[in-house]
């Protein structure tokens, strides 16, 4: 028997009388009358079922005299029948026996009346209340109804902005099992102009639709700074920012975020108030370090700067596994948690198997059986290999630079910014150059390389020049974390020194040429004895000076001058 | 009951003390337990030691109850946290804007 649609209406002036005494059925039916109902008259259980389906009465009243009556069994399927639709019923009952009583109740009978009926009053009263009941039944499964409806749509609308949105990165594995129809995880990736991948794992307090406000603004900033090519705290800290005004007190968003760099062979990782990141060895098939919580959640304190990131080198067959505190926190049937140490075993088995995420799930699933799930679960697991897809490239033709063309043209311009002392540990000028670029040139695949170039460039002209930082640190994966502590804290504490740059862009008839000058206060560097030692070697594995010769290589020319401290490049499409 | 509170003679010091879980159904049980005092530079003491677990919206319930207590220019410390609620409060680090006694 197919229940009914729980769209259908009932009819609220029809009343079903089952009685198989006819002077019972005309009494009740004068009473119903007298109350402004009209009645539907049947003597069986059967014919009970049959006017249920055709006339569908708001209220079923039936009489009962034993157990072997088939008006239980009628009332049975009529509630079956109704499905989640409320359809009071109403026995009158002949008898005393507990038993009869017990079996009218099992059935689905809401409550009864003592027979014989004599005492229209209480028929009245019984009705009024039946009345009561049902209207309130109604009002509640209205309500639940619309508010189901409500998320369903807004659950669409905000996955299809949030998840819809990241980038086709079929090798970042995301996993998640929402514990209500919202998730209150959320899981997100993009690519930075220079073929960086950035993820973030974001938890929001509770779940359920409250926990999703802040989802949009998120992802939305999350996503447009990562395509100018910000760095991964530059976005934590507008995130928090935004977070903080928007959303009530109370209300935070735990969040991981991981940069991949396949250009510099390592990782970049913040984790502000998550469980702690497994970096798992891939030649090893074991944990190579965790990267526990440094900083509070986003979006409790203004203005907050997170911690510096924690940097790891990466080799491809690494893995990294962010995951939200659902997957320890799962509970068994027992009570019992999964807990660090289930997490651990699993995931050095899953490293074993080549199959990380996904045994780590089916050991999760398999922890918690059927018992109901407290929380989002989510995990996301990035292979050491991921990046960007590379854009197609023109080969770019090493013919210098083509002075006549620049000068007949004449549509040149120039764009340059000069940062001093404390203004350089605050403003990464890179992606403002970027944006300039594209809002004056509109967008093209270029940029991505021009990305790359200026990144590169200002980067060593700060570390190198500005801060005077030696890249002997770097000889060793050890020396990386040294590095950027060193970097930090001389970051924080300038006072003084400049980088200047400036842009000159000239268009050409069939593309554009852009000088790039990059200048710094520093000491210079003796270009000449490097050029000559460092150019012509590839060393795939030197992990310093990859950045200039990653340069060298895209750009025409390439011309130290001013004893090291000013460089300029030509880059030509 | 899983939440109770003490008060001292002079209103100045109150305990709200968690036994059992300490999660969103707590809610309004958490939020009444102190809106009603006002007494400017009340000590709001969260008495952790029964409690066994808290999740995250515990921790937001913790942020409503200290800007409570900031508003009326009064204070909050955490009480007691066992292993399990101190490192939840660990890996928020909240020990960074609120007291903790062990």
């Amino acid at each position: 028997m197919v229940c009914m649609d729980c769209n259908v209406r009932l009819n609220t002036s029809r009343v079903l009388v089952v009685s198989r005494n006819r002077e019972s059925r005309e009494w009740l039916a004068t009473m119903l009358f007298l109350s402004g109902f009209h009645s539907i008259k049947v003597e069986t259980g059967k014919q009970a079922v049959e006017h249920f389906r055709d006339y569908l009465p708001w209220l079923v009243i039936t009489e009962v005299f034993s157990p072997d009556e088939d008006s239980i069994s009628a009332v049975e399927q009529i509630k079956h029948l109704a499905g989640d639709i409320f359809v009071p019923t109403l026995f009158i009952s002949h008898t005393t026996n507990d038993e009869v009583l017990q079996l009218c109740l099992d059935a689905g009978g809401d409550d009864f009346i003592q027979g014989p009926l004599t005492n229209p009053a209480l028929v009245k009263a019984k009705l009024a209340a039946m009345q009561r009941i049902s209207q309130l039944y109604h009002e509640v499964h209205g309500l639940h109804q619309l508010l189901q409806r409500e998320e369903e749509i807004a659950e669409e609308l905000l996955s299809g902005a949030i998840e819809a949105g990241n980038a086709e990165c079929e090798k970042v594995r995301i996993y998640k099992r929402p514990a209500s129809i919202f998730c209150g995880d959320v899981q997100l990736t993009a690519y930075r102009p220079n073929g960086d991948v950035n993820v973030l794992l974001g938890d929001f307090t509770g779940h359920g639709l409250t926990s999703v406000i802040g989802a949009l603004p998120l992802s939305e900033t999350f996503r447009a700074m990562t395509r100018k090519g910000y760095a991964g705290d530059d976005i934590l800290h507008q995130i928090n920012d935004k977070l903080k005004a928007l959303l009530p007190t109370g209300m935070f968003l735990a969040t991981i975020m991981v940069t991949i760099s396949q250009d510099e062979g390592q990782a970049y990782v913040w984790n502000c108030g998550m469980p702690s990141v497994l970096v798992l060895s891939g030649s090893e098939k074991a944990l190579k370090c965790t990267v526990e919580s440094l900083d509070p959640p986003l979006g409790i304190v203004p203005g907050f700067k997170t911690s510096p990131a924690r940097v790891i080198p990466l080799e491809e067959n690494d893995r990294i596994l962010l995951i939200s505190d659902g997957v320890q926190e799962a509970r068994n049937r027992a009570g019992d948690m999964f807990g660090d140490a289930r997490l651990l075993a699993a995931a050095h088995e899953g490293m074993a198997k080549n199959q990380l995420a996904d045994h780590v799930i089916a050991k999760v699933s398999q922890f918690m059986g059927n018992r109901v799930q407290d929380d989002d679960v989510s995990l996301i697991e990035i292979p050491g290999d991921v990046r960007a897809p590379l854009v197609p490239q023109n080969p770019l033709s090493k013919s210098m630079v083509d002075i006549d063309a620049l000068e007949q043209h004449g549509q040149g311009w120039c764009w340059s910014i000069d940062l001093q002392g404390k203004s350089l540990s605050r403003i990464n000028p890179v992606p403002m150059l970027l944006s300039q670029l594209q809002e004056m040139e509109g967008h093209t695949e270029h940029w991505q390389t021009v990305f790359t170039i200026l990144t590169e460039l200002y980067v060593n002209a700060l570390d190198h020049g500005v801060l005077q930082l030696s890249s002997d640190l770097k000889a060793s994966p050890e020396g990386f974390p040294l590095y950027y502590q060193e970097r930090e804290a001389k970051l924080s504490a300038l006072e003084q020194g400049y980088v200047r740059i400036a842009l000159d862009y000239m268009p050409k008839l069939d593309g554009g040429q852009l000088r790039i000058r990059v200048e710094d206060s520093g000491d210079g560097f003796d270009y000449r004895h490097w050029l000559a030692t460092h150019a012509e070697i590839s060393d795939e594995q030197a992990l310093s000076g990859r950045g200039i010769r990653l340069v060298s290589e895209l750009v025409e020319t390439l011309n130290y001058s001013d004893k090291g401290a000013t460089v300029e490049v030509y880059f030509s499409w | 009951m899983s939440i109770s509170r003490n008060t001292t003679s002079d209103n100045r010091s109150v305990t709200i003390s968690i036994s059992d879980r300490f999660d969103f159904s707590l809610h309004q049980d958490f939020r009444d337990s102190y809106r009603d005092m006002k007494e400017g530079g009340t000590r709001f003491a969260l008495d952790l030691r029964n409690a066994c677990y808290m999740d995250s919206s515990a921790l937001g319930m913790i942020l409503l109850l200290k800007d409570h207590a900031e508003s009326i220019g009064g204070e909050l410390v955490i009480q007691k946290p066992n292993e399990v609620i101190r490192k939840i409060l660990d890996i928020a680090k909240f020990d960074r804007f609120v007291t903790i006694e062990e």
